[in-house]
């Protein structure tokens, strides 16, 4: 409001003024706008070698996040598990508890999504690997496990889903998949190059290729591979109490914190764990807390009674990949599709009971054989994300043998539909961003 | 513990009140004064704040708000006193001063609607008259807004067409939605950027107080704004431009609009003091049907084979919150003085706020205070002074998509987490503390150097800095988590502004003016937070994150730098005829590094046809005008890089990929053209603004998808699409009646609202803001399901195309509308009464919009019973579910329900009546008080289509979401305020 009317500069004094004023509405042109923010790593990073390790364990966490998403749903379409209501983000959705999974589905697209990714991350960082000057690969440990946990992320897809897409293919058969999970458990064996440092990594990948061949019908190169595994080898993922986003999911959607989403009421191991105490199959029960989360459109809307399996019974418990276990079943699998259901065979198939102190099954003929071993790979397998494909692969190769009526699909016990889901669709997130895909099946 | 903030905010403002009083007192004594009164034209009523000063020497005061003003001190002499403010006509007197008594000049103020020569600031080169801006403005000038508002939002909410303020939830410490004519980004924020006194402060929200690792929601779900520290009472005015043919100087980020707060400033002469006291409450009003939803075996004859009616009494219509609902007893005091000498004025203000909330455990505390302070060294140079300091505690009730929160819980009665229906199993969620603390301080200096009447020059310096503490615990023995969890979170946002204009006035001729501007601009934003979370506590006890068995720890940095420069030139010819043109040039760190800097071109113009020879009189005041301008909104501060996140997992370190890159990423570009016009006429009883405004936006930010197969990051942004907005707003405002003693005015507006996908640049549509971005479509439109055959009593499918013409079903995913509103009809009347008495109202009408109903969706799919579904029970309940309709199974049974629950918006809501009552100087040694009493949104209408839960909800993620959407919250609660002010 104050104004000095007598201060009339010269024109210098004006002109002084306006370009004073010009250089500092200028000055922000003369900003460094390079601004080093810590936190985020540039990709650069990446060809030190010390960041190696980590860029393996990168390939693993995103493993561990597909493994236990396909291990949940892959429970509960098979009925290892019964759903207890919610259908949430640690639920099960409503077309999942009547057996089927639907490609929209939002529990599908994570575990394409982490596999995919951990598989693109595995065969970059080998190629990142190799074209590191500072690297020999031969022996270099980040590279073996790097392979292992490609190579087991390639076995998980094939198992899980039904058709494959690498970097934005067309469909292909699920196959492919499997064949680059045997190869990659060959480079595993072959960058080991029989050093004992590596034995397990080793093992494990003679285990994984093992249970791959089998699934693309080379049971030769598949008992050649389980012949190296020993009884008592056991590879597991493991999992953290870090973060809620690391624990197990089984264990946190089935735990009261607060979900209790699933149940193991209404399914074979309920009966079979009070009968057996199988310690592969434990659960119990809070009579404080005797249900489930919500109401079950399957049940008239009422709740399930809620049982809590306790094979994953804490945040970070681990899932197992493979074992020598798993190794002998399948070795008996080999003899059955032989028709060989002799002593040998119902011995692999026992071995393990007989360790654990449980009865051992018997067979008076082949399919009896072959239900008993049915039976016993699911117990020993039990929510570790294989039911999916061993009943597709028993399926395909028309086996013998039937299953309990708590998974037998279209049995009034099992609530599931007829015609249940075995492997899951390519999800909808593949079909809107791949030009390559048509539109989903059914629409 | 410390100390109670009322008490040290009180008397820091009574000692600096103290402080500065001596120099006025003293200056009191000279025998000079002139004095008067300045009163309305029109009803008589004394008008506040008017600026009154002697021409002469510039030396002047504002009235109170009994309209009474005091020039002290003044030298023996004719003057001329001029009295200036906003919507009212300049009025000028002249007057005889006499040493040893007084003089005294009146003023009658007459009404000016348009205020063609009012000052504005707000998106000109540092500032303009009214009628040489060609785009328009909408101005907020607080002291005539009747209710007391308890905050900024508050105060925003239907008070502009094309200002949609949406309330947000019931909790406390929310903050609400804003948005400028729609949605012009679907990546970026969509909330203005906001100043305060020329100092960019931040206008995203405050760090939600949840857990670090995950986004489960263990919290109190709400996310505060930095927009509602500030005093309500501290302002003057606010200032609002929509878009960017308005925004153009602030460049890179004000495409979503700007919003400018001007608090008061001080006026010199004997300190005013006014003291204001609001006592009141907030209640939840219901939010779902009154029906009974109790399954049959609650019924009177759990066996009749038809419906008996419930056993006992029972009602849904607060989703059984009663036993957890209380009035919230509402509380604030605020003081101010005002005063000066000629050379220093100052303004201090302090407040405190307490609102105890709805919910068991929600509290708000607020204080704060303000010192604004006018230093006038030299007669050319005034630099001005404004900083403030708030202080917020909210206490929170876990609320929300929260499996631990209440009102979760309580929704889903028998089917929650614990089993139970009973409420004191529910309460155990409360054993939960949740605690935010936010210290914000803000500094502006504003140096304006006049170097000569024709060149000045403003520099402005601002400092912006809040630190948010948040604390949330389950404490030891909590019934879900025994051994107790902890998560804390040390957050600091600054904001650093540096901003210069000069301005050159030229006569270039009788008539011809050119104004020349030159500025530039810089705004660092540092933002750093570290979060930590802890588990298994040894006892009970206030715990810290290292008394946990396991501890994560986050930490996060972020800095990034917008400047520019600009021009501008404004063309005047005969004070009607206005073209002003300008370029805003820009860098900034999000850039790729393959981008310069960016440039934003703008020209306007405006004509006051009103000025003309041939207008009649009797016309009115008209000014026409038009602009076309662009401003843009920068990337996230990481997209352009590709970055890996190094994380840990049990102890092993890990990479994944977090971003892939892209240096060629740049700002989105949105170009607006407005047309319209601004008259008054009748005596200035009729008032109207027209504004036609269409933007379109360019190189639009949009997550990309990667097909999941690539195995990379599944989005990155890029410069690829394209989206339009268009529509009209409209202001109208009728003094119907206007006698001495009576009055009576009806003010309305309208605003319209058209979006639409132009390109995806090839992108495959995709999901964003809770909506889907698909060309041809709204921008972030709602999808839902749409049906063939609803009312036929079979089971419904998808329709496919071998679905017979008469058969029931569904499409899926289908677009329904944006979730934006479309139409908005704001109506505010007002009563003059004798005495000075006025009861205003202000009701607002939102349509066409959409809303996600979330609840709904998880309740259904639960097998809840849900009040949206009681007709359905009716008939399935007693075995007759054949009757039931193919949409009523869909919607009830959760076997077939099926996609998002998506329900039409429309609503009108009663957002305020007051009454204003002036009480004169009843109150011993006031000058004058007025008493208030004041409802807001007591009444709210709904689509019958939406039964449950309120359109203005905002989900777990707060109010920097893009769009309004429904998690498991309570909506926002009706408020009951008695204000008293008084002036000493």
């Amino acid at each position: 409001m104050i104004f000095d009317s007598n201060t009339n500069g010269s024109w210098r004094r004006r002109a002084g003024g306006m370009g004073a004023a010009l250089m500092l509405a200028l000055a922000p042109a003369a900003c460094d706008f390079e601004v080093t923010n810590p936190g985020p790593v540039e990709d650069d990073f990446l060809d030190n070698a010390t960041a190696h390790e980590a860029m393996a364990n990168g390939v693993m966490v995103q493993l561990a996040d597909a493994l236990t998403n396909a291990a949940y749903t892959t429970g509960a379409v098979t009925r290892e598990i019964f759903p207890a209501g919610s259908t949430g983000s640690f639920g099960i959705t409503g077309a999942q508890q009547t057996g089927i999974i639907r490609y929209d589905d939002t529990h599908v697209g994570t575990p394409w999504t982490a596999g995919q990714r951990a598989r693109r991350m595995a065969e970059d960082f080998l190629t990142r690997f190799a074209e590191n000057e500072n690297v020999t690969l031969q022996g270099y440990e980040p590279a073996v496990e790097t392979a292992l946990w490609g190579a087991y992320t390639y076995r998980l897809l094939g198992d899980a889903f039904c058709q494959a897409v690498i970097d934005g293919s067309a469909a292909q058969d699920r196959s492919v998949f499997w064949e680059r999970s045997e190869e990659l458990f060959g480079e595993v064996i072959s960058l080991a190059g029989g050093d004992a440092a590596f034995d397990d990594e080793v093992t494990a990948a003679y285990a994984g290729r093992a249970a791959v061949r089998a699934n693309l019908g080379d049971w030769t190169g598949a008992m050649a591979d389980a012949g190296q595994v020993p009884d008592d080898f056991s590879f597991n993922m493991n999992y953290t109490t870090q973060q809620q986003s690391q624990y197990n999911r089984i264990y946190m959607a089935g735990a009261n914190s607060p979900y209790r989403a699933h149940t193991v009421w209404n399914t074979f191991y309920e009966d079979y764990y009070l009968d057996t105490e199988d310690p592969r199959t434990p659960w119990d029960l809070n009579p404080n807390i005797p249900l489930g989360d919500a109401g079950l459109a399957l049940l008239d809307n009422e709740r399930a009674l809620w049982y809590f399996q306790l094979k994953h019974d804490q945040p970070d418990s681990p899932h197992e990949l493979s074992s020598g276990w798993e190794m002998r079943l399948l070795e008996a699998e080999n003899r059955l599709m032989g028709g060989d259901f002799g002593a040998t065979t119902m011995e692999l198939i026992n071995r393990h009971r007989v360790e654990l102190g449980l009865d051992p099954w018997a067979a008076g003929s082949l399919a009896e054989a072959w239900t008993v071993y049915k039976r016993e790979r699911g117990i020993e397998l039990w929510l570790n994300a294989r039911r999916m494909i061993d009943l597709t692969r028993w399926e395909e190769n028309s086996t013998p043998g039937t299953l309990s009526t708590y998974e037998t699909a279209g049995h009034p016990d099992s609530y599931l539909v007829a015609n249940q889901t075995l492997c899951y669709p390519i999800p909808e997130a593949e079909y809107e961003t791949n030009q390559n895909l048509g539109s989903p099946p059914g629409t | 513990m410390s100390p109670h903030p009322f008490g040290v905010f009180t008397a820091a403002v009574i000692a600096l009140g103290a402080l500065l009083l001596p120099a006025d007192h003293i200056a009191a004594q000279q025998q000079a004064t002139v004095t008067g009164q300045v009163v309305g034209a029109r009803g008589g009523n004394p008008i506040s704040d008017v600026q009154v000063y002697l021409v002469e020497n510039q030396r002047g005061v504002l009235t109170g708000s009994n309209g009474r003003f005091l020039i002290v001190n003044v030298a023996p002499g004719t003057y001329t006193v001029r009295a200036e403010r906003i919507g009212y006509a300049t009025a000028e007197q002249t007057v005889d001063v006499q040493g040893g008594s007084p003089a005294v000049v009146n003023f009658r103020l007459e009404d000016e609607a348009l205020g063609l020569d009012e000052i504005v600031v707000t998106g000109t080169a540092g500032q303009a008259r009214r009628r040489e801006v060609g785009n328009s403005i909408s101005q907020l000038n607080v002291s005539e807004i009747p209710s007391p508002p308890s905050n900024v939002d508050q105060l925003l909410q239907a008070r502009a067409p094309g200002l949609t303020v949406t309330q947000g939830n019931g909790s406390v410490g929310g903050g609400a939605q804003i948005r400028l004519r729609g949605a012009v980004s679907v990546s970026q924020s969509n909330q203005p950027i906001i100043y305060i006194d020329g100092v960019r402060m931040r206008s995203g929200s405050y760090a939600r107080n949840q857990q670090a690792s995950s986004g489960a929601g263990r919290g109190n779900n709400v996310t505060a704004s930095p927009l509602n520290d500030i005093n309500p009472s501290d302002i003057d005015r606010i200032e609002v431009i929509k878009g960017s043919a308005a925004s153009t100087l602030y460049g890179t980020e004000a495409a979503a609009g700007v919003i400018q707060i001007f608090t008061k400033r001080g006026s010199s002469g004997a300190p005013r003091w006014t003291v204001q006291m609001d006592q009141g409450f907030s209640r939840l009003r219901p939010f779902a049907p009154d029906v009974d939803v109790r399954p049959p075996s609650e019924w009177e004859d759990p066996n009749a084979a038809t419906y008996t009616g419930p056993l006992g009494s029972y009602s849904y219509k607060y989703l059984n919150m009663e036993p957890y609902l209380r009035d919230g007893f509402r509380q604030r005091y605020s003081a101010s003085v005002t005063g000066g000498s000629e050379n220093l004025q100052y303004f201090v203000s302090g407040q405190f706020d307490a609102n105890d909330g709805v919910l068991p455990l929600d509290e708000e505390d607020k204080a704060g205070i303000r010192g604004n302070f006018t230093f006038t060294p030299l007669n050319n140079v005034t630099l001005q002074v404004n900083t403030a300091y708030n202080r917020t505690d909210i206490t929170g009730t876990p609320a929300g998509n929260n499996a631990q929160g209440l009102t979760l819980n309580a929704f889903r009665r028998e089917r929650n987490y614990f089993g139970d229906p009973n409420p004191d199993s529910i309460r155990k969620v409360l054993d939960q503390d949740i605690t935010t603390r936010i210290d914000r301080f803000v500094l502006g200096g504003t140096l304006t150097y006049q170097a000569s009447d024709a060149f000045t020059n403003r520099l402005t310096v601002g400092y912006d800095q809040a630190v948010q503490d948040n604390r949330n615990i389950r404490k030891f023995g909590y019934f879900q988590f025994p051994g107790g969890v902890l998560y804390t979170g040390a957050h600091s946002f600054e904001v650093l502004t540096l901003d210069y204009v000069g301005n050159y006035d030229l006569e270039l001729a009788d008539d011809y003016n050119l104004t020349l501007s030159v500025g530039g601009q810089t705004v660092t934003n540092n933002e750093r937070a570290v979060r930590g979370e802890a588990q298994n506590f040894p006892g009970p006890g206030n715990p810290t994150l290292d008394a946990g068995t396991t501890q994560l720890t986050y930490e996060d940095r972020e800095r990034t730098i917008n400047a520019g420069f600009f021009g501008q030139a404004l063309f005047g010819i005969m004070d009607r005829y206005f073209i002003t043109a300008g370029l805003r040039m820009d860098g900034n760190s999000a850039f790729g590094e393959s981008l310069g800097l960016q440039a934003y071109p703008k020209v306007s113009v405006s004509y006051v046809v009103s000025d003309e020879s041939f207008w009649g009189e009797g016309m009115g005041d008209l000014k026409l005008r038009a602009a076309l301008g662009q401003s843009g909104r920068a990337p996230g501060t990481f997209d352009a890089v590709r970055t890996w996140e190094a994380l840990g997992y049990g102890g092993l370190p890990y990479l994944e990929p977090e971003n892939l890159g892209n240096p060629d990423l740049g700002p989105e570009r949105t170009t607006e053209m407005e047309v319209g016009f601004d008259w008054a006429g009748f005596d200035n009883r009729v008032t109207a603004d027209f504004t036609w405004y269409r933007q379109k936006t360019t190189d639009a930010l949009f997550n990309v998808r990667q097909a999941p197969s690539q195995g990379l990051p599944l989005s990155q942004q890029e410069n690829v699409g394209e989206m339009k907005n268009e529509g009209i707003e409209l202001n109208l405002g009728f003094a119907l009646v206007d006698q001495e003693n009576w009055g009576f005015n009806l003010d309305g507006n309208v605003y319209t609202n058209s979006s639409e996908v132009l390109d995806l640049g090839g992108a495959a549509p995709f999901s964003a803001g809770g909506g889907w971005v698909e060309v041809g479509y709204p921008v972030m439109a709602a999808r839902g399901t749409t049906w063939q055959n609803p009312d036929v009593t079979a089971d419904p499918v998808q329709c496919s195309d071998t679905t017979p013409a008469g058969d029931p079903c569904y499409n899926l995913d289908q677009v329904l509308g944006p979730q934006q509103p479309t139409f908005v009809l704001g109506v505010r009347p007002s009563l003059r009464m004798p005495y000075g008495l006025e009861l205003s109202a202000m009701g607002e009408y939102q349509a066409g919009h959409y809303i996600q109903d979330g609840p709904t969706d998880n309740a259904v799919g639960r097998s809840i019973r849900w009040p949206t579904c009681s007709d359905y029970y009716l008939l399935a309940d007693v075995g007759n579910r054949d009757a039931t309709t193919a949409e009523q199974r869909f919607n009830c049974e959760a076997s077939l329900l099926r996609g998002d629950v998506i329900r039409p918006a429309d609503f009108f809501k009663l957002r305020d009546v007051t009454l204003r009552v002036p009480l004169g100087d009843l109150i011993p040694r006031s000058s004058n008080a007025v008493l208030t009493l004041s409802g807001q949104n007591w009444y709210r209408w709904r689509n019958d289509e939406f039964p449950v839960f309120d359109p203005e909800m905002v989900t777990n993620t707060g109010f920097d979401n893009q769009n309004p959407g429904i998690t498991e919250h309570i909506p926002p609660p009706a408020t009951f305020t008695a204000s008293l002010r008084i002036n000493f």
